[in-house]
């Protein structure tokens, strides 16, 4: 009995050495696998901006537009964008934009204010930076013939081609100077003109842009490209009734001509518009505020609506 | 029952989270941008005061040159006329009226156009207009040169038979320009001559045209733009 208790011994460490071993063999023969990714998104943002025209000691503050006027020759009846044109020339024979200087107010006359100012709005979800997205305009004083060239522009500050789009116009008539009190009008009955500066680097996005957001753009070689201000145009009938709808009903694209390709702006694209807003022969807009208001959205390219 | 109650409230909760991420997915990128303008407009504006109105029988008045010494004092001096009274009529025209005038009577008050509005103005279009319930009725522009004298009637007393019944005089001022809140000033002078009528009233009227300044035809006093 003793012999055989001790050949169970040997076997039951046999047994445990067996195991030990099967074990070892079990734990051979691997792979560690591993996939990682790291992701980042890019940025979607526009900006406004203005530059700063007036630099004389007078007006030596930043985002000034800077004032302008017309010498209308005598007895020249007529919104301001009909001084462009061969038989609505000045005096001085130049072509329309030209003719509004600021040179031409004499030493010692008043002129009309031009201010201009970048602020922030809310910003809403999605990374709506909301930073320097407004950009406010404050034209005091004009009187016709009289008004302000401003120098502003539109960028895309982020990394994804953006294309924009008008989401809001309109335009009003307020009580006095705060513009607290302000009833909407129709953007036909502005009494304004505005002009193009024809020396614009990317003219048609800027008549796109500034096009649907005042109205009434004329170019340098009388081609209407918008007529707004309820006059009767050049050539062609085609009306912007500013402040009529909003959003504009021709859709939620910003886009010139018509059916083309909305405005879009690739990374650190921007366009620079200059143009003049000049007050017209209006004996209705004398001592008179006003306030127009446009929204834009700008959208990633592919998910323009 | 219990394991089930637990796996339902497990899923309801995945389901929250599944769908508030499809929420976030589907919400474009976008950037709201505003241009605002504000826009107000000038004035253009003025206003007439006559000084305080003088005439021929005040015992102070002393009738030197032309038109004065064509309508010298009464002798003895007579204090008939009713007025010189001299008040506004509304922001853009002022009244000067007298009463019970006769012939050889002459009043007269200093002219201020005042620029009340914010665009400097050149005066134009300066006009006389007589008119009478007589049926008087002259009318002179005065487009001569920068200061001469515009006169509308026939100067001096005159006759009952000869020349206009009431003689006026103003200067020409015609292109000159004013800025806020300075004013232009002027002499006017009225003359009733022998042949104005017994109880009729004649009116005068000074008219003026304000434009302004980049719009006028002028340069400055008596200078027209060039054609």
């Amino acid at each position: 009995m003793r012999k055989a208790f001790r050949h169970t011994g040997v076997l039951m460490m046999l047994s445990v050495v067996a195991l030990g071993l099967i074990g070892a063999a079990y734990a051979l023969w691997y792979e560690d696998l591993t996939l990682s990714a790291t992701v980042s998104t890019g940025t979607l943002d526009a900006d406004l901006s203005i530059h700063d025209l007036d630099t004389t000691t007078a007006n030596a503050a930043n985002n000034t537009g800077l004032p302008v006027v017309g010498l209308p020759p005598a007895g020249f009846q007529g919104v301001a964008s009909y001084l462009d044109g061969p038989n609505r020339n000045f005096e001085n024979g130049a072509s329309g934009y030209a003719n509004f200087t600021n040179t031409n107010f004499p030493a010692g006359k008043p002129q009309p204010t031009c201010a201009g100012g970048l602020s922030t709005n809310s910003s809403a979800a999605n990374n709506n930076t909301g930073s320097n997205n407004v950009l406010s305009l404050a034209m005091g004083g004009l009187f016709p013939y009289a008004g302000c060239e401003y120098s502003i522009d539109l960028s895309n500050i982020g990394s994804v081609p953006a294309h924009f789009s008008v989401t809001h116009l309109q335009f009003y008539t307020c009580t006095d100077g705060t513009y607290a009190t302000c009833t909407p009008g129709d953007g036909a009955n502005a009494p304004w003109s505005v002009g193009l500066d024809p020396a614009n680097a990317n003219q048609p996005a800027c008549a796109a842009w500034l096009g649907y957001t005042f109205g009434k753009v004329i170019s340098s070689s009388n081609v209407l490209l918008h007529d707004f201000n309820g006059g009767t145009g050049f050539n062609t009938p085609l009306q912007i009734k500013l402040g009529l709808t909003s959003p504009y009903q021709p859709g939620a694209t910003l886009q010139e001509p018509a059916n083309a390709a909305p405005l879009q702006l690739h990374q650190n694209e921007s366009v620079v518009c200059n143009f003049k807003l000049i007050l017209d022969q209006n004996d209705t807009a004398e001592g008179k505020f006003y306030k127009f208001e446009a929204t834009y959205k700008a959208y990633q390219w592919n998910e323009t609506p | 029952m219990k394991g089930l109650g637990k796996r339902a409230s497990f899923l309801a909760m995945a389901a929250v989270v599944a769908i508030a991420l499809l929420g976030s997915a589907y919400t474009l990128w976008f950037e709201d941008l505003t241009l605002a303008a504000n826009v107000s407009t000038g004035t253009l504006d003025a206003q007439i005061v006559c000084g305080p109105p003088v005439d021929n029988e005040n015992p102070f008045w002393f009738p030197f040159g032309v038109p004065y010494a064509n309508y010298p004092p009464a002798n003895p001096l007579k204090d008939v006329a009713t007025g010189p009274t001299s008040a506004p009529n509304g922001p853009h025209e002022w009244l000067l009226t007298v009463g019970n005038t006769y012939p050889g009577y002459m009043a007269g008050c200093e002219l201020h156009a005042y620029n009340t509005g914010t665009v400097p103005w050149h005066l134009e279009a300066e006009q006389i207009v007589i008119t009478g319930t007589d049926g008087t009725s002259i009318t002179a522009d005065c487009s001569g040169s920068f200061n001469s004298t515009c006169t509308a009637g026939s100067l001096g007393i005159g006759t009952n038979t000869s020349g206009d019944p009431v003689y006026v005089q103003m200067k020409n001022y015609e292109g000159c320009q004013v800025h806020a809140p300075d004013d232009l000033n002027m002499s006017i002078f009225v003359g009733v001559n022998q042949i104005a009528k017994e109880n009729t009233t004649y009116t005068i009227r000074l008219k003026f045209r304000l434009n302004q300044w980049n719009e006028s035809e002028w340069l400055g006093c008596g200078q027209k733009k060039p054609v």
